[in-house]
């Protein structure tokens, strides 16, 4: 019997990030943001919203006093990476509980998006070892192109076959 | 598959506060934008076993 696991993650991408916290499905993520505007609350959220594996990835900040969430808002804690590295711990984490998930991304705001595009880019050998990347065109999903524009993502965590890996292991 | 998130990952801390959200949708029009997608493109058809 063939079988399957998520590859390891290799240790180029132990980037700064910030202690994540779940709630017991893990499909919600939570951490603080620290830097000059203070102490920022964080929800990343996966939604799905049919039967099938296909999930909504979403960010915004949290105000404890209203309870509200805000994905419109610009932060500026001037730790953007950081931040980045921690949604990406998320989608790890998330992939590791729902291997066949379809994770969707979008921002909310082109610059927003542009910014989801750069931290692909600038990972995306890593990435793309680790997930399929794909991108949103007017009628289809497309292989990730590299520098291209588009609206959104969509990405699957990629399956290491345990066999083929002990075969070649030996 | 814990076991192995823990390796790849700092282990992601469980906060039972957080089930209150389990099932509340936080970003709604962000859901509509992607149920939009769901819609018109599908899932992707790639079969990961021929990666």
């Amino acid at each position: 019997m063939t079988s399957f696991i998520l590859p390891p993650l290799p240790n180029t991408m132990k980037l700064d990030r910030y202690h994540l916290e779940a709630d017991d499905p893990f499909t919600t993520f939570y951490f603080t943001s620290e830097g000059p505007k203070g102490k920022i609350s964080k929800v990343v959220q996966f939604t799905s919203f049919s039967e099938s594996s296909f999930y909504n990835l979403a960010m915004g900040d949290y105000n404890p006093a209203t309870g509200e969430i805000d994905d419109m808002v610009v932060t500026d804690n001037g730790d953007s990476e950081k931040v980045l590295a921690t949604v990406v711990g998320a989608v790890y984490n998330f992939c590791e509980h729902f291997p066949s998930a379809w994770v969707y991304a979008a921002g909310s705001t082109p610059s927003r998006n542009r910014l989801y595009r750069m931290g692909i880019n600038r990972y995306y050998e890593i990435a793309n070892e680790h997930f399929i990347l794909l991108g949103e065109t007017e009628n289809d999903w497309e292989p990730y192109v590299k520098g291209k524009e588009y609206s959104a993502f969509i990405i699957q965590r990629k399956l290491v076959d345990l066999d083929y890996e002990k075969q070649n292991a030996s | 598959m814990l076991r192995n998130s823990e390796k790849i990952f700092d282990k992601v801390q469980v906060n039972p506060a957080l089930n209150k959200y389990s099932n509340v949708v936080l970003f709604p029009k962000k859901v509509a934008k992607a149920k939009e997608a769901f819609e018109k493109l599908g899932l992707p058809k790639v079969n990961q076993q021929s990666c």
